[in-house]
């Protein structure tokens, strides 16, 4: 990636990843329930992960084993809006994508939901040492 | 080599297939949960080739409960040899697609029942209590 594409790259992630700022708040108070450990691993995962795919399956995975993930929230498992936020996460960057070919759609991909993670497990943090 | 966004969309395709066929025959009551969480689950440990002797191991066994049952010495009635074969066929088509785009069968195969079997899982987690 040359140095104007690289511009180009972290400004599409930066815009993103503001105008998605209260959702992410808003899953991280969703979260609240969830062990800490959920949380690290989570956001390690989508900060190591190769394909956008691996991270949704993290999440499909955990649902599927952890009570956690599957208590409900506005009427849905935990893991089910999570799933369908990081849905909504790939399909704004494949529009990006779409709107400017210079840009690598899996990078994008991943580098979006590693940024969204990392934010979301702060103010999972930040919300717990409140209320704590 | 496919790269890893083409990767996950085709793979996310064949577990959709898989998925479907699944649902329509457990809607036909042909298959339980039970036995396709197995079957994913022993199919994540291996490669391709070990898949389709798996699945073609079911539809074996398929064949003899139904030679039984025909001679009425059998105890298990077969009911989903239609799904194993839908399900080789998925595996043989669009698997076989996907692994020669992709270079590496065993790694396409085994990515394929990883998916399948946390899939089923997710889906029974998100249903229960609805």
């Amino acid at each position: 990636m040359d140095q104007q594409t690289r511009i180009v790259f972290e400004r599409a992630v930066a815009l993103m990843a503001d105008e998605l700022e209260a959702r992410v708040d808003a899953l991280a108070k969703a979260c609240e329930g969830l062990e800490k450990t959920q949380m690290s691993n989570l956001e390690r995962v989508g900060l190591t992960s190769r394909r956008f795919g691996d991270v949704v399956a993290f999440v499909k995975r955990q649902t599927g084993k952890d009570k956690g993930w599957a208590q409900r929230a506005d009427a849905k498992p935990l893991g089910q809006i999570m799933v369908e936020f990081l849905e909504e996460l790939r399909s704004r960057a494949d529009k990006a994508c779409d709107e400017d070919q210079r840009l690598d759609r899996n990078e994008l991909r991943m580098r979006l939901a590693g940024v969204c993670l990392r934010n979301m497990h702060s103010a999972y943090l930040y919300r717990r040492e409140v209320k704590n | 080599m496919l790269d890893p966004a083409r990767l996950d969309e085709a793979i996310a395709r064949a577990v959709q297939r898989a998925i479907e066929l699944y649902e329509a025959a457990c809607d036909e009551k042909k298959i339980t949960k039970a036995q396709l969480a197995g079957f994913a689950t022993r199919a994540e440990s291996l490669g391709s080739k070990g898949l389709v002797e798996l699945i073609e191991s079911q539809i074996k066994r398929n064949k003899q409960n139904e030679a039984a049952s025909a001679e009425g010495k059998g105890t298990v009635r077969p009911k989903n040899p239609g799904f194993w074969r839908s399900m080789k066929r998925v595996v043989e088509e669009d698997l076989s697609q996907i692994s020669a785009d992709h270079e590496d069968a065993d790694a396409v195969h085994r990515l394929f029942a990883t998916r399948l079997a946390i899939e089923l899982r997710y889906q029974a987690a998100i249903r229960k209590g609805t």
